[in-house]
């Protein structure tokens, strides 16, 4: 039994208290990624209470419920951020970027803090699958709102979509990692090798404009 | 070969066929005149994509119906709206009332709905469904009027169709006996039939026609296969699935062609 509440307190406060030591843009990371730890733990309040509502056991939940809930609620203050505060493209990547690794980390905080830490393979595909996960889901969406606004076409409709490929791509790991064997590697993989493809897809699109 | 591994075999094909045309329009990109109508075709279906391999992955693993709103839904809510993008990116310019044809569209995806709702007995996730698909068959309506790639006798079939195929596949449970088979088989004839009709045009629009007017009618092409597809049952389902491939594989030409257009 772990107490998130505890667990979000111990890594926010030192956060929250040099925030106001820092100036300008070096600021903005800090921010976001406290964004990113309380995003998740409202996250799993909500999968927690859909979990009750539906009858679904916990495997369930994550595989059907928590893609959907992870990918809107890591979009709401980046939508709001961009929205309020209109910033560059390069502000709003590195934003999400810090909002995806805030999720990150806390989900895998909590995770590790439940399951143990002993096995070295266990914490590092926890690392490196769960962790790059989550930063390449909300990428997917940064991305397509980049675009978007880049071309003058951001509209609901196209917002929605873009989250609708991060929702969809969390959803099918979350169901490949689900089943042991051949299906949970090919999953760990996946996060990687996205990673890796949208590196080069942001490089060949750098400086690309309407 | 059994129906199982021939769903797997055409899904298969289909991943492929996306793959290859997400590929095919982001290439060239900075080249192209009209980028944004490749980034949102290419988002669309990676949509597409990752949705059939969610299915495909489902499938495999050999679990039950998923719950609503899964990852497969939501990717497929995702393809209709950045697809009707697409559309609207090249025809948002058009000042002509196009109402004519988006009200009756958005009717027919209400009906859709309505009978998805009746069949599934699922109604919150199939009318959030049914809204983004409706986005899909007004703005393939709109780029169809716009384009002008219809003549008046043939959204006269068209309109006829529609409203031939909503209260025969609404009474359809009520039949029995030859009556029902003499009636579903319409449906399928109607359904089927407007599918190589479009595929026929597409290509011969590819041809001769404008490339607004080969966006139009690749793009209402894909979206009536799509109605067929959800308004068929096996075996005609997986054939209808078929059919989709080849209607991808003609989008793709319409967008590079519209998106290279000085």
């Amino acid at each position: 039994m772990i107490f998130s509440e505890n667990l979000l307190l111990c890594i926010a406060v030192p956060l929250a208290i040099a925030i106001p030591f820092l100036r300008g843009n070096t600021r903005r990371f800090p921010v976001c990624f406290l964004l990113g730890l309380g995003v998740c733990l409202l996250s799993a309040y909500i999968s927690g209470f859909f979990n009750m509502a539906f009858a679904m056991d916990g495997r369930d939940t994550a595989i059907y419920i928590s893609p959907v809930i992870e990918e809107i609620m890591k979009l709401l203050p980046l939508i709001f951020y961009m929205f309020v505060f209109l910033p560059s493209d390069e502000e709003l990547l590195h934003s999400a970027i810090a909002i995806g690794v805030g999720f990150a980390t806390f989900e895998n905080c909590c995770y590790l803090l439940t399951m143990g830490t002993e096995s070295l393979s266990f914490t590092m595909i926890r690392g490196f699958a769960v962790g790059v996960m989550h930063v390449v889901s909300i990428l997917f969406v940064t991305f397509g709102l980049v675009l978007e606004r880049r071309f003058h076409s951001l509209s609901a409709p196209e917002v929605i979509g873009a989250l609708a490929l991060s929702t969809a791509f969390h959803g099918l790991y979350n169901l490949l990692v689900s089943q042991p064997g051949i299906p949970s590697y090919i999953g760990y993989g996946l996060p990687l090798v996205t990673a890796a493809l949208l590196y080069f897809l942001f490089r060949k699109l750098r400086g690309f404009s309407a | 070969m059994s129906v199982d591994v021939f769903r797997y075999v055409v899904n298969g094909l289909q991943v492929a066929m996306i793959l290859y045309c997400i590929v095919r329009s982001l290439n060239g990109l900075r080249s192209q005149t009209h980028p944004l109508v490749s980034v949102f075709f290419a988002l669309g279906l990676l949509c597409y994509f990752v949705n059939d391999l969610y299915w495909l992955t489902h499938l495999m693993m050999g679990k039950g119906a998923y719950p609503p709103f899964s990852a497969c839904d939501i990717s497929a809510i995702g393809l209709y709206l950045l697809l009707s993008s697409a559309l609207d990116v090249v025809f948002r310019e058009d000042t002509r009332d196009v109402r004519v044809v988006t009200i009756p569209a958005v009717v027919f995806a209400a009906c859709n709905t309505a009978l998805w709702i009746i069949w599934s007995g699922e109604w919150f996730q199939q009318i959030v469904s049914g809204l983004a698909f409706a986005r899909l068959l007004s703005s393939s309506a709109r780029g169809l009027k716009c384009s002008g790639a219809l003549s008046r006798r043939e959204w006269r079939f068209l309109a006829a169709a529609c409203g031939f195929l909503i209260p025969a596949e609404a009474v359809l449970p009520l039949l029995s006996g030859g009556v029902y088979k003499a009636v579903d088989l319409l449906c399928y004839g109607v359904m089927f039939g407007f599918m190589a009709f479009f595929l026929l045009r597409t290509i011969h629009e590819h041809r001769h026609g404008s490339s607004d007017a080969a966006l139009g009618i690749a793009f209402a092409g894909y979206s009536w296969a799509l109605v067929t597809l959800y308004l068929s049952a096996e075996p005609y389902y997986t054939v209808a699935d078929t059919i989709i491939i080849l209607f991808i594989g003609l989008m793709l030409p319409a967008v590079r062609r519209k998106a290279a257009e000085t």
